[in-house]
């Protein structure tokens, strides 16, 4: 295939793959939706993953004077359209891979290209990057353009600091060579010695302070359940529950089920002051209510310290329990 | 006092006035219907009640020295009973003449009387109070139709969070249903409580006497010597085994004389305590427990030091060994310096724990 040939061709398919590329991209974007719950993609991606389309001089440039033998140049470059996800921490590398690798819409396989250059470049490839080839599996049509089986996007998936590093790496600064003094070397390996310390310390903070939620977490899901349980109505849950949970993160009794379950029994007026104020105060249709009725009666001097809202919402809790608030010192 | 599920049912109020210049009295002046107050207002009532009354308040448990017939426990009895608004009011109107007789200086200041009737505790006991309320001016901000401030000056408020300028009794009823009134068991199983602050400041406010005395027929309760002893002593091993530096415990001993036998105030409590000499909530909370759990009150409770007197005029330190230190307990501070320091290693490698004591005095005699 000649030069001109294969500009020719790329100019006649570059619609097609366009269109795979951005399937590619907002097929992955609604897979992590999907998996985070919620609308927080745009910060799980710290980069806007688009498209791109290999240039026609680059397309050239690599098919004929890179010294590769492409036996069969413009099928071989795989990378004609890529798209990049850049996330924040290794495990974030690796839901996005899962959710690569799982998709029905394509066939997912490393990249054996950049396999390749890595090895013949160390300077430039000393990282460690997902580089995955997604082909169709079959024909689609997207937005009226024919996509045919087999079309390729190139799918790199990295942390912030590695894609940090890699661009770095591939500015203008550096020459891609295998002719690297010690010295480069050394360098570059210790650049990226760092970038994977400190990827591997975020995942440690990440996995610490997933840790460190876990008593309240289970905290809220037992109160939610005791607030069904005595309550008998669905609660709602508010995000002034988070903070109210933290501030008083102290003072959460071994056994909160029983200490609850007791006071309530002790003291069941208390269930129809609840549903009764509920009307009209929001805090009592959350769970969080119930653990601020056992903090009044047991530990009331440490409830009003570490409240953090307003102390008005708390003071009728007292007066239902006969406790005086203010001691008018 | 026990005013949880605290729930007020009718009220009443009457004006109540001072002693003419020539000290007769001034008939007070009766309402005539129940007053329907809305679920806020009602919600507020309450708040001030529990605030001065509840656990951990200011207030003081009462003994019922007077129950004859038209006696406030009495009078009581019959608001509870009442079975119509009627008769409550009329039942009412008796307690404010009651409080006209009792005010017999022209230094009482008249007010007005606020008396209701409801239930508290679970399971729920009958109750009555009765408030003495000043009336007092302020300024109260109101919004004009157009939007802007504007501000009028009320002379009439009465019952406002400026707790100095109220007293309230309480009484609860027995916990059997109908509640006892007729004799010879009457008024047993009552409770009786007081808020006054002119009740137990440091000064001596003999006007405090007309409210809990001729008006509520209540008396200090006998047992205060023997309220103080246990609040000592309670309260000494509560220290005693706190997991706190030694230094700590040493200062908070200190604490503890000062609190009973250099304070001004007539009256101890456990929330006092706790408020002035620990910092921390949750050593607050746990004092709380602690005392709760020896049976102690965390009302106020009249401070009589009869029975503790010996153990307040010394304090002794006890080391291993049979090495003691005693001094004054109320010159402990001034004289003895007490340092926890680590000692000299031993042989075995260890650093034992010593104790560094400082006397600020020349030695005066050994023998």
């Amino acid at each position: 295939m000649s030069e001109s040939d294969l500009i020719r061709r790329w100019n006649e398919e570059q619609p097609q793959y366009r269109a795979w590329g951005s399937f590619v991209v907002s097929t992955m974007q609604g897979l992590i939706a999907r998996h985070l719950q919620d609308d927080a993609v745009e910060s799980f991606l710290r980069i806007p993953p688009k498209a791109r389309l290999k240039e026609s001089p680059s397309l050239v440039d690599k098919a004929f004077y890179r010294g590769k033998a492409y036996r069969n140049p413009y099928d071989d470059i795989t990378d004609k359209v890529g798209a990049r996800f850049v996330v924040l921490l290794n495990e974030d590398v690796r839901v996005v891979e899962e959710l690569l690798v799982n998709c029905a819409e394509w066939d997912a396989r490393k990249d054996k290209d950049y396999e390749e250059e890595r090895s013949r470049s160390p300077l430039l490839f000393t990282y460690q990057s997902l580089h995955y080839i997604v082909a169709a599996r079959h024909e689609v049509d997207i937005d009226g353009t024919r996509v045919e089986t087999g079309t390729p996007c190139e799918v790199q998936i990295r942390t912030l600091l590695q894609h940090a590093h890699s661009e770095l790496s591939h500015s203008r600064l550096y020459k891609p060579s295998s002719n690297a003094t010690p010295e480069m070397v050394r360098a570059s390996a210790k650049s990226m010695a760092l970038i994977e310390a400190a990827d591997d310390y975020f995942d440690l903070i990440s996995a610490k302070a997933r840790q460190n939620e876990i008593p309240l977490d289970e905290a809220k899901r037992l109160l939610a359940t005791l607030y069904i349980d005595q309550i008998g109505e669905e609660p709602q849950f508010q995000k002034s529950s988070s903070i109210i949970l933290d501030s008083l993160r102290s003072t959460l009794p071994e056994d909160l089920r029983e200490g609850i379950t007791l006071l309530l029994a002790a003291e069941s007026y208390i269930v129809d002051k609840i549903k009764s104020r509920a009307a009209e105060a929001a805090l009592y249709k959350q769970p969080v209510i119930l653990l601020l009725y056992w903090l009044a009666k047991h530990k009331p001097a440490s409830l009003k310290q570490l409240w953090p809202l307003d102390p008005n919402s708390i003071r009728p809790i007292y007066v239902d329990l006969g406790i005086a608030y203010d001691n008018d010192r | 006092m026990i005013l949880n599920n605290l729930t007020i049912r009718r009220i009443a109020a009457h004006e109540v006035f001072r002693r003419a210049e020539d000290r007769t009295l001034v008939p007070p002046r009766h309402g005539q219907e129940v007053i329907p107050l809305s679920a806020d207002a009602l919600a507020e009532l309450s708040d001030r009640i529990v605030s001065v009354l509840g656990k951990g308040s200011r207030s003081m448990e009462m003994k019922i020295a007077e129950h004859r017939d038209r006696s406030a426990v009495s009078i009581s009895g019959e608001l509870i009973r009442a079975g119509s608004d009627w008769e409550f009011i009329e039942a009412s109107k008796v307690a404010a003449d009651r409080l006209a007789d009792s005010q017999a200086s022209r230094g009482i200041p008249g007010g007005i009387l606020v008396v209701l009737s409801g239930t508290a505790g679970y399971p729920e006991r009958q109750m009555a109070a009765f408030i003495k309320a000043e009336v007092q001016s302020g300024f109260v901000k109101k919004l004009r139709g157009d939007g802007t401030l504007a501000v009028e000056f009320l002379t009439e408020l009465f019952l406002t969070p400026e707790s100095k300028l109220y007293k309230i009794g309480v009484f609860v009823a027995p916990a059997t249903t109908p509640p006892l009134l007729t004799p010879p068991t009457f008024p047993d199983g009552w409770e009786a409580g007081v808020y006054d602050v002119a009740m137990t400041a440091g000064n001596r406010a003999t006007a405090a006497q007309y409210f809990y005395e001729r008006f509520l027929g209540l008396a200090f309760p006998k047992n205060a010597a023997l309220l103080t002893k246990q609040f000592h002593d309670l309260t000494r091993a509560f220290i005693a085994d706190l997991g706190v530096a030694e230094e700590k415990k040493s200062d908070l001993h200190n604490a503890l004389v000062t609190y009973l036998k250099v304070g001004v105030n007539r009256a101890i409590q456990v929330g006092e305590f706790a408020d002035l000499y620990f910092d921390d909530s949750e050593l607050k909370d746990r004092f709380s427990h602690y005392m709760v759990e020896h049976d102690f009150p965390l009302e106020q409770v009249v401070k009589d030091t009869a029975d503790i007197q010996k153990s307040l005029r010394f304090r002794k330190v006890t080391f291993p060994h049979d090495v003691k230190l005693t001094a004054p307990a109320d010159s402990f501070n001034e004289l003895i310096r007490i340092e926890t320091i680590d000692g000299e290693r031993g042989a075995d490698g260890q650093v034992p724990v010593w104790t560094k004591i400082i006397v600020k005095e020349k030695i005066q005699h050994q023998s």
